[in-house]
């Protein structure tokens, strides 16, 4: 039997709130827990169907980790999520999941006329949303598109609507409305969002 | 409740489905809720309780119990918005209403969906 180690963390950049084996209250078998949510399930089912997988946890204050380490995985067994030793965008898997379920949604699927998603949009979504530098919020619409949002604590909010042909967006700095900025990218859509949000998350720091 | 004409203290309600899972991030609602191809459908409370309303939603949704919440917005915020509020009503339901982008224009733009998402709340 063999065992693979994974440690949850809290920033893709690093292992900031890393817990070292002897700091960790406990060890859980990932099957046991509700961990499977945060990474997806398909993934976890994948590694725990073969393998008796552990990970450490913060124990009772569990904080949703936006990346997962994973150590000691065989090199045959790799995913196209993950590979040996590489970090796993929790966040990005995440969003893959919800756009896989929105794929499946039929006419009415919100009960208001909401329209179903064309397959073409659902290609485009999955596009912009692997190459995203950071990954935002998404939310489906009622009309073939994806709201992608971020939002800073100083209420700042950059908004972008999806289509398949275009990326509409909105910044409005610090909850003031009438301060909004509007744009529309119909070429090079996920280089211009990757700007963008450089530029949204890089007023934060300034 | 005047069939041809929506108050400005008339409260809309706009209901949310278990089937749609992300209409709320971070606990907030989102634009997406109002971001549909031909406005966006809600009804007028017409005078009735929060709680006939919530319950006429429930029975819409029938048997699959698909009803999760509702999100509530007044006329007046909608037009502070400037967005049309419509009191366009059908056979089937007296109270339904739908909220425009314009008086021309069904389709409500991103910003202003971002903006009634602000100012709606949760039931």
């Amino acid at each position: 039997m063999r065992n693979e180690t994974l440690f949850l963390l809290n920033s893709v950049e690093g292992p900031q709130n890393y817990l070292g084996r002897h700091e960790c209250g406990r060890v859980e078998e990932v099957s046991s827990i509700s961990f499977r949510f945060y990474a997806g399930i398909h993934e976890l089912k994948n590694m725990a169907s073969h393998n008796t997988a552990k990970y450490y946890s913060e124990g009772q204050d569990f904080v949703v980790p936006a990346c997962m380490r994973w150590y000691g995985l065989p090199r045959a067994e790799t995913h196209e999520f993950y590979q040996a030793n590489e970090i796993m965008d929790l966040a990005r898997i995440r969003n893959i999941n919800k756009i896989n379920k929105m794929a499946h949604f039929s006419d009415n699927w919100n009960g208001t006329g909401g329209s179903a998603f064309s397959r073409d949009a659902i290609c485009i979504f999955k596009h912009i949303i692997e190459r995203l530098e950071k990954q935002p919020d998404i939310a489906p619409t009622g009309r073939n598109s994806m709201l992608m949002q971020y939002e800073l604590e100083d209420r700042s909010l950059l908004v972008f609507e999806v289509t398949e042909n275009r990326a509409e967006k909105v910044f409005i700095p610090q909850g003031d409305y009438s301060m909004a900025q509007m744009g529309t990218y119909t070429s090079d859509i996920e280089q211009q969002i990757n700007e963008s949000v450089r530029n949204f998350y890089g007023s934060e720091e300034n | 409740m005047d069939p041809k004409k929506i108050d400005d203290e008339e409260i809309l309600y706009r209901a949310v489905r278990k089937s749609d899972p992300d209409g709320f991030i971070s606990g907030k609602p989102t634009a997406a809720l109002f971001m549909d191809n031909n406005g966006v459908s809600v009804d007028r409370d017409g005078g009735r309780t929060e709680q006939d309303i919530v319950s006429s939603f429930r029975s819409r949704f029938g048997r699959r119990d698909d009803y999760k919440t509702s999100v509530k917005i007044s006329a007046g915020e909608c037009r502070n918005v400037n967005t049309f509020p419509n009191p366009i009503g059908n056979r089937k339901n007296i109270f339904h209403a739908e909220i425009w982008d314009s008086e021309d224009e069904k389709r409500i733009g991103l910003f202003k969906a971002i903006r009634l998402a602000h100012l709606c709340k949760e039931v």
